[in-house]
């Protein structure tokens, strides 16, 4: 992932499960994992953390 | 290894009027305000404009959520009502999740009685493993609280803080993991 303010490589940190909230959410949750992935990044040039489920949706920062 | 100061927010997390918890986040906020490159502010789960019926992505605050995202490690100030933590700590907590992970936290307890919040901070440790936050193993507890402070919110006794260790450790864990978090790979080698 590019980082959204700097544009620096950012570095995949973490992989979150995430309960479901919403339907489309529950729709797109794995069945293995009773969740979806939240794949979390860090950008080593200024710091922003972002994320993207694994299902491809980006969440856009704060 | 970047030269970026570190960010240590402190959060008040109750809104309730008369709260001693008040006094006890501005001390600690002083002295985080001392350590040298690092930069904090003190916030307060009363003033953030954070609505009660949803949750999520649905409650976000915008501008608390940019001070998570910053932030390489919170300080959460938490009173001990009826053993546990404030329920308004837990929904402002619960609005945000991707800007608190592998960060550090440290807890302040604040009671009335002997134990300083530890219930409270016991409480919430589970909590904020689940949040992604990384806690550390000291603590601050203002014990007797209103035998803590004067009339005007000063600081009468500051025996058994430990501020000072509390804080260089949550320090150390702040740095720690922001090397990690901008620098090693989930599942790979580096």
């Amino acid at each position: 992932m590019t980082c959204p303010r700097c544009g620096a490589q950012m570095n995949h940190q973490a992989e979150k499960l995430v309960q479901p909230v919403t339907a489309d959410e529950a729709a797109a949750a794995s069945t293995a994992l009773d969740g979806v992935l939240e794949l979390v990044f860090a950008c080593p040039a200024c710091g922003l953390i972002d994320s993207r489920r694994e299902t491809g949706e980006t969440q856009t920062s704060a | 290894m970047t030269d970026r100061p570190l960010f240590v927010p402190v959060l008040l997390g109750t809104p309730r009027q008369g709260r001693m918890s008040e006094h006890a986040a501005r001390v600690v906020w002083e002295e985080v305000e001392k350590r040298p490159g690092v930069e904090t502010e003190l916030l307060d789960v009363a003033a953030l404009p954070i609505r009660v019926d949803d949750a999520g992505e649905g409650a976000k605050d915008p501008a608390f959520s940019e001070k998570m995202n910053r932030a390489d490690a919170l300080i959460l100030v938490t009173p001990e009502y009826n053993h546990g933590y404030a329920g308004l700590l837990k929904h402002v907590l619960d609005t945000n999740l991707k800007e608190y992970i592998h960060k550090a936290a440290g807890i302040v307890g604040v009671s009335a009685g002997v134990f300083g919040g530890a219930r409270a901070i016991e409480n919430l440790i589970p909590v904020l493993r689940e949040l992604g936050l990384v806690t550390i193993f000291w603590d601050v507890n203002f014990t007797t609280v209103r035998r803590r402070f004067d009339e005007d919110g000063n600081l009468v006794d500051e025996s058994f803080l430990a501020i000072d260790k509390f804080l260089d450790e949550l320090l150390w864990m702040a740095k720690t993991l922001r090397y990690g978090r901008e620098n090693v790979t989930i599942g790979g080698s580096s």
